[in-house]
């Protein structure tokens, strides 16, 4: 059936389609919606599970052991929110627990300008946590997507056993289109993990052995747990190298821009050759590099000071040019005059 | 002597790492007891802990054991019993870690009243990170960030925790063993949130400071600081040692009342004028009329007005209608009291 | 495990607390060279055992069984 659906209420559809049955959040502007829906959805199926917590941290610890008891779970917040949550996503990622975490992004550092879009944390969801660890985000640019990105980061978080980060902005959370989500087609994959009761695991947060015995003097054991990891995501990442690409025929200058931008600047579309990636972490090296080689100029629009910008310029290994549109304005017509300016400065 | 409690120890791990004499070891030692003595085992028993040295209490069990970052570990419990009610889920930790970084979700996760037992080993004291002073370090205390003695005063667990019914909040000390077992096992079988605070020694950090020199003169001290109370208590007192404990305090929900008022046609009431109703303000033992939307309403029984003119921005004897539109109450009020004529 | 005269103890598990030592009402558990000894006089009252946070102190049953 059509109708008119929010990002919000697609990311929480996405999640049920997915098989999540236990939603952690707090309020926050602008995923608040989502965690109304779960309050709703839960009192009409007592099968899903909602807990509205004290504060983020809770929201998230709650999301990670959730997952370690067996039930697919979820979080949603934004910024700052997240900022609280990197405690439990680096947890996650030790303790293997699969679950997804939606950051909306509204501007910031701290409570910034609530709330205005931004795209100022992806440098957040790579290294807000303590140490390394390989986290896959997506990033949608319509509702439909939203629906569909959300069960596919559950998807990938089965497959990478840890939580995976699906991102939207202030913007796409409220946006509001009309679609068919019984319709839209989903893959599901099922529980990788078997829950808690099984008896004599133990699931810490310390690097351990594969016996799940603490470990705490050994480089050799933390380094096979690290590759071990990183290889899992990789693998998991492959399977969902996801952009789109809009060549213009006889364009020398190439634009990158994802999520609310990458709406803003399609009408650009007949000047300019557009990228929009979709997973935006990991990066997607191989498919910038094939993209980017046949332009002379390429510019990332973004709502961040350059955050994706220097992830191209390591995948590329090339100088690009930035438009960064902060403090919530991303007016097309600005956006145009800065590409403009850009692309003189380059044939003065 | 029955030492079957051993299945639910990793004995291959042993000795554990804490220092010797440390309380902790007797902890893990006599939950595992009551949880054996219950016939729990780890197909339907969870241990969750957090950090610290008592965090590492769940590693030594055979159980499905989690281990959380510092201070969520009551968050993690209660999660993992509302996925999974068929699971017992206890809780290992300690005092830092479940009332001083933990204490916002200790605060809320006792609200929620989840079926989840909490034992907590108290040392007063942070003892992993080399002896701290923490949140329920005694006052006076001196510690190595509190070398004067410690200059507030500690949480009162007991307060805090014994505010709102349901609840279970048992004091006991490692050394008072047959005490210690038994509020172990009623907070076991206990149905909701129960709290065993365990006051427990930290000989190597706290200990030697204070100028004990081994675990059993911290005992000592023990049984001269607290005293055993029997019976059911609604509060424990500084220094008492006992179960308090209160079920759910029923909540009667406020019966509707249904009242049917006769609508009374306009027609029939008596008319009143703006003038004749202003007569009506409460003076001289008149009864007190205001109008509402065109109806002349007797309220000379409210307990508001009180023979007054005024009730606080109301004025007796006048057309409330605008008045009332802009309040924060409704008009419900004003209906509550009998209509006596209509507004001409 | 070490037998002694009526418990046993367990070398590798014990931390030298000396709990088992100071709470032993008639005294018959002593430290000496780094191990736990005993003497004549145990009235089996199982506070060693009851009391070692380490699990390394057992009281042998009345046939010595354990």
């Amino acid at each position: 059936m059509k109708r008119l659906v929010s990002g919000n209420e697609a990311i929480f559809q996405g999640a049920v389609r997915a098989g999540a049955s236990y939603f952690a959040g707090y309020p926050i502007s602008p995923t608040s919606e989502i965690l109304q829906q779960a309050a709703l959805y839960s009192e009409e199926n007592p099968e899903f599970r909602f807990l509205q917590a004290e504060d983020e941290i809770a929201a998230a610890i709650a999301t990670i052991s959730a997952s370690l008891a067996g039930a697919k779970s979820f979080s949603a917040t934004s910024g700052p929110g997240f900022s609280l949550m990197q405690e439990a996503l680096g947890w996650g990622h030790v303790v293997e627990a699969p679950c997804v975490f939606v950051n909306s992004m509204r501007v910031g550092p701290s409570t910034g300008m609530p709330t205005q879009p931004a795209q100022s944390d992806l440098l957040q969801i790579k290294a807000g946590s303590a140490g390394d660890y390989y986290p896959i985000a997506f990033y949608p640019n319509s509702v439909r997507e939203c629906f569909q990105l959300t069960a596919i980061a559950f998807n990938a978080a089965e497959e990478s056993l840890s939580p995976t980060i699906l991102l939207a902005d202030a913007f796409l959370s409220h946006l509001y289109e009309i679609v068919d989500l019984e319709d839209t087609a989903t893959e599901v994959v099922p529980r990788s993990k078997e829950s808690l009761g099984r008896g004599q695991r133990l699931f810490t947060g310390t690097v351990h052995d594969k016996m799940g015995n603490v470990k705490t003097n050994d480089p050799e054991i933390y380094r096979r747990w690290l590759w071990e990891l990183k290889d899992r995501h990789d693998r998991a990442a492959e399977k969902y190298p996801l952009f789109e690409y809009l060549p213009r025929k006889g364009s020398e200058t190439l634009l990158i821009a994802f999520g609310i931008t990458s709406r803003v600047i399609s009408s650009l579309k007949d000047r300019f050759s557009i990228f929009r990636p979709i997973r935006i972490y990991p990066v997607l090296e191989k498919e910038l590099n094939e993209v980017t080689r046949s332009y002379r100029h390429i510019i990332v629009v973004e709502g961040s000071d350059g955050q994706y910008a220097s992830w191209v310029e390591c995948a590329i290994c090339r100088k690009v040019m930035r438009v960064p549109c902060l403090g919530g304005g991303f007016k097309l017509r600005w956006i145009q005059s800065q590409i403009e300016e850009c692309l003189r400065g380059t044939t003065k | 002597m029955d030492r079957s409690y051993k299945d639910l120890l990793k004995l291959r791990r042993f000795p554990h790492t804490w220092c010797p004499g440390c309380g902790i070891g007797a902890v893990l030692k006599n939950v595992a007891m009551a949880v054996k003595e219950l016939g729990w085992s780890d197909k339907n028993t969870v241990a969750v802990s957090g950090i610290g040295c008592s965090g590492r209490m769940s590693g030594y069990m055979n159980l499905d054991a989690v281990h959380t970052p510092h201070g969520r570990v009551l968050t993690s419990a209660e999660t993992i019993k509302t996925i999974r009610p068929d699971l017992n889920v206890i809780v290992l930790s300690g005092d830092g870690d479940l009332t001083s970084i933990g204490g916002n979700h200790l605060l809320h996760t006792s609200r929620r009243n989840p079926d989840i037992t909490v034992f907590c080993n108290d040392n007063e004291i942070y003892g992993l990170t080399g002896g701290q002073a923490g949140p329920t370090t005694p006052r006076g205390t001196k510690t190595i960030t509190s070398p004067r003695g410690e200059p507030y005063s500690p949480l009162r667990l007991g307060h805090l925790l014994t505010q709102q019914a349901p609840y279970f909040y048992a004091r006991t000390t490692v050394y008072h063993l047959n005490h210690f077992k038994k509020c172990i096992h009623e907070a076991l079988v206990w149905k909701g949130f129960s709290f065993v605070d365990i006051v427990s020694d930290c000989i190597e950090l706290n200990g030697r400071r204070l100028g004990f020199k081994t675990a059993h003169q911290m005992f000592k001290w023990f049984d001269e600081r607290f005293h055993i109370v029997e019976g059911e208590r609604d509060h424990l007192g500084e220094n008492e040692l006992g179960i308090a404990r209160a079920v759910e305090e029923e909540v009667v929900p406020p019966a509707e009342k249904v009242e049917e008022k006769p609508e009374i046609p306009m027609a029939s009431l008596k008319p009143f004028t703006l003038e004749e109703l202003h007569r009506f303000d409460g003076t001289g033992g008149k009864p007190i009329y205001i109008a509402y939307k065109g109806k002349v309403y007797d309220l000379s029984s409210s307990p508001l007005f009180q023979g007054e003119k005024r009730m606080r921005c109301h004025i007796a004897g006048k057309d409330l209608t605008k008045d009332i539109d802009v309040a924060p109450h409704g008009e419900d009020l004003v209906f509550k009291f009998p209509a006596v004529g209509r507004l001409v | 495990m070490k037998p002694r005269l009526h418990v046993l103890w367990n070398e590798t598990y014990c931390k030298r607390c000396l709990l088992c030592v100071e709470v032993c009402p008639v005294q018959v558990l002593s430290l000496e060279r780094n191990e736990i000894t005993e003497k004549e006089g145990c009235i089996r009252c199982y506070q060693c055992e009851r009391y070692c946070p380490d699990i390394a102190i057992e009281v042998m049953d009345e046939k010595g069984k354990e």
